[in-house]
C-alpha cells in the first residue's frame, strides 16, 4: 500500500539509506557461496573422485547460468519488485547452501550450485539491487548504487577467509549448513527492512521535503519524471543509440574482467612471476577497487556519468597496455593499481544510466540483458584469451587487443549524449524535453 | 586451462590457488587461529544485521510520514 508523499521537515536519516543497507548485507553475505566455491575443490575431488576440470565445468555452468537468468531475474522485479525477488532470492541461495551440505555425489552437487546458488545469485545482486536503488534515490543514485556494490568488494574479504577458516576446524559439509543457515536466517530480517518504493511510506526519493526539488518530482505514474526515451516495454530500448553504446561497453567490460579473472595467475606464471607475487597483486586490485568504485560513484553525481564511464574504460585501457610496455615485474603491478581503480567502478555509472535514460519502470529487464551480454562477453573472452596463448605462447596480443576495444569503448562512451536524454539535465516543460528524443 | 575463476563484477569462484596464498599468508603475518576469524565476523555479520533492523524500525516509527496523524482522515497507516 503506497501513502501519497507529502511535503513534510523530517530528522533523522533517510530510510533509503536503510533498503542500500539491506542490499549492501546481502551482496556481503551472498557473495561467500559463490566466490568461496574454490574453496571446496580439494575436498570434492578426493570425495567425489572427480579432477578440477570437471568442477571447473561445473563453475562456467554456474557462470552461463548466472547470466542467463538475469533478464529474468530483471524482469521480475520490474513487474513484482525489488523486495520480494531479493528477499526469495536471499532463501534459494540460503537453501542451494543448505542443499549443497547434504550433496552425496556429482551430479547433486551440480544440480544444487547451478540451478540455486548461480541462479539465486542474479537475484541478490546488481540487477535487482540497481534497480530497486533508482526508486528510492534520484540526485544521489551514483552514490547509492555503489555503496551496494561494495558490499559485494567486502563480502569476498570477510565471508572467502570465514568459509576457509571453518573448512580449517569443521568438515566441508558442516561449513555449508552453517552458511545456508546464516543466509536463511537472515531473509526474513531483510523482508522486513526491504521497500519498493519510498512511496509506500509517504516518503519522496532521496529523502526530499516536497516536490519542490527538481529531482524528485513525480508523475501520476508514481515513476517519477522520465526522460524522453524512457521505455514502458525494454524491447523498445533498442531503438535508440544509447542502449547500443551501453551494450558495446558492457560486452567490452565482461571481455576484459573475464579473462583476467581467469587468466591472471596463469599469465603471471607464463612470464616467470611467482604465483604468490600475482596473488598479491590481484588482492591489491580487489582492495583498491572497492576505492575506486566508492569513489566513483560518489562523484558521478555531481559529473556526467558518461565522461567517468568514458575515462573508467579508458583506464583499463591503460592498464591493459602496462602489462604489454612495461617489463613483466613492473607492469604486473601497474596493472594492479591502475586496473583497480576502474575494476569495478562501470556497474553504478551503467545501472544509474539506464534509469535515467530508460526510466525506472524496466530498469531491472534492462540491467539484465546488459549483465547478460556482460558474462557471455566473459564466457568468449576466457576462450579467446587460452587461445591467443596456445597459438602465439604469449598473451600480449589478447591484451592489445583488450586495450584496443577498451580504448573503443571508451570513444563510444564519450560520445553518448547524456544531456539529451537522461532525466537528470532535462527540464520537463522546456522545448529542449521534446527535441532530445530526435537528437538522442 | 582450468576455469578457475577471481573475484570479478559478478562475484564468480575465486581462484582457490589465490585464497590459499591469502590465507597462509595471513597466517605468518599474524598467527592467529582459526577461531579468531570465524567468531569476529560471524558476530559482525549477526550484529550488523541486528542493529540494521533496529535502526530500520526506529526510523519507520519517527520518521515516516502517517497522515492519520496529523487528522486530514485521509490515509492509513502505512505498512
Amino acid at each position: 500500500m503506497s501513502v501519497e508523499p507529502r511535503s513534510r521537515k523530517r530528522s533523522g536519516l533517510y530510510y533509503g539509506w536503510y533498503v542500500i543497507g539491506a542490499m549492501f548485507f546481502m551482496a556481503l553475505v551472498g557473495v561467500g557461496p559463490r566466490q568461496g566455491l574454490g574453496l571446496f575443490f580439494d575436498r570434492w575431488t578426493s570425495e567425489f573422485e572427480v579432477s578440477i576440470s570437471v568442477l571447473s565445468l561445473m563453475a562456467g555452468a554456474g557462470w552461463l547460468i548466472n547470466g542467463i537468468v538475469n533478464p529474468f531475474i530483471g524482469n521480475l522485479t520490474d513487474r513484482y519488485g525489488g523486495r520480494i525477488v531479493m528477499s526469495s532470492s536471499m532463501v534459494v541461495v540460503g537453501a542451494g547452501s543448505f542443499l549443497l551440505g547434504i550433496s552425496s555425489n556429482l551430479w547433486m552437487l551440480a544440480v544444487v550450485y547451478v540451478g540455486f546458488i548461480s541462479t539465486g545469485m542474479a537475484g541478490i545482486l546488481f540487477v535487482p539491487a540497481s534497480a530497486l536503488a533508482s526508486r528510492w534515490f534520484k540526485r544521489r543514485r551514483g552514490a547509492a548504487i555503489s555503496m551496494l556494490t561494495s558490499g559485494a568488494s567486502v563480502g569476498g574479504m570477510l565471508m572467502v577467509p570465514f568459509m576457509a577458516y571453518m573448512l580449517e576446524i569443521v568438515d566441508w559439509r558442516i561449513t555449508w549448513t552453517v552458511v545456508g543457515g546464516m543466509l536463511l536466517l537472515s531473509s526474513p530480517v531483510l523482508w522486513f527492512v526491504l521497500r519498493n518504493s519510498p512511496r509506500e511510506f509517504g516518503l519522496w526519493p532521496d529523502g526530499d521535503d516536497g516536490p519542490a526539488d527538481a529531482m524528485a518530482s513525480t508523475s501520476a505514474t508514481g515513476l517519477g519524471r522520465q526522460g524522453p526515451l524512457a521505455v514502458e516495454r525494454w524491447q523498445k530500448a533498442y531503438r535508440s543509440r544509447p542502449m547500443w553504446v551501453l551494450t558495446f561497453g558492457y560486452v567490452v567490460c565482461g571481455i576484459t574482467t573475464g579473462s583476467i579473472a581467469v587468466h591472471f595467475v596463469p599469465y603471471a606464471i607464463s612470464e616467470g612471476i611467482s604465483v604468490k607475487t600475482a596473488a598479491l597483486a590481484f588482492a591489491l586490485l580487489n582492495l583498491i577497487n572497492l576505492a575506486g568504485v566508492l569513489f566513483t560513484g560518489f562523484i558521478s553525481d555531481r559529473l556526467l556519468r558518461k565522461n567517468l564511464l568514458t575515462v573508467v574504460y579508458g583506464v583499463r585501457g591503460l592498464a591493459f597496455l602496462s602489462l604489454v610496455v612495461f617489463p613483466p615485474g613492473i607492469g604486473l603491478w601497474v596493472f594492479a593499481i591502475v586496473g583497480g581503480m576502474s575494476w569495478l567502478a562501470s556497474v553504478p555509472q551503467v545501472g544509474a544510466l539506464v534509469a535515467e535514460i530508460y526510466g525506472i519502470q524496466r530498469a531491472g529487464t534492462l540491467n539484465g540483458m546488459l549483465t547478460l551480454v556482460h558474462q557471455v562477453g566473459g564466457a568468449a573472452a576466457v576462450a579467446g584469451a587460452g587461445l591467443i596463448f596456445d597459438l602465439s605462447g604469449s598473451y600480449s596480443p589478447f591484451f592489445i587487443v583488450a586495450a584496443g576495444t577498451l580504448v573503443f569503448a571508451s570513444a563510444v562512451s564519450w560520445a553518448l549524449r547524456e544531456r539529451a536524454c537522461s532525466v537528470r539535465f532535462i527540464e520537463p516543460e522546456t522545448p529542449q524535453g521534446l527535441l532530445a528524443t530526435e537528437r538522442a | 586451462m582450468p576455469v578457475l575463476l577471481v573475484h570479478s563484477h559478478h562475484s564468480e569462484p575465486s581462484d582457490p590457488r589465490l585464497l590459499r596464498w591469502v590465507i597462509d599468508t595471513f597466517e605468518q603475518l599474524f598467527g592467529l587461529g582459526p577461531a579468531v576469524v570465524i567468531i569476529p565476523v560471524g558476530v559482525l555479520v549477526v550484529a550488523s544485521l541486528g542493529l540494521l533492523a533496529f535502526f530500520a524500525f526506529r526510523s519507520r516509527r519517527g520518521q515516516l510520514y502517517f497522515p492519520e496523524r496529523e487528522g486530514d482522515g485521509e490515509g492509513r497507516r502505512a505498512k
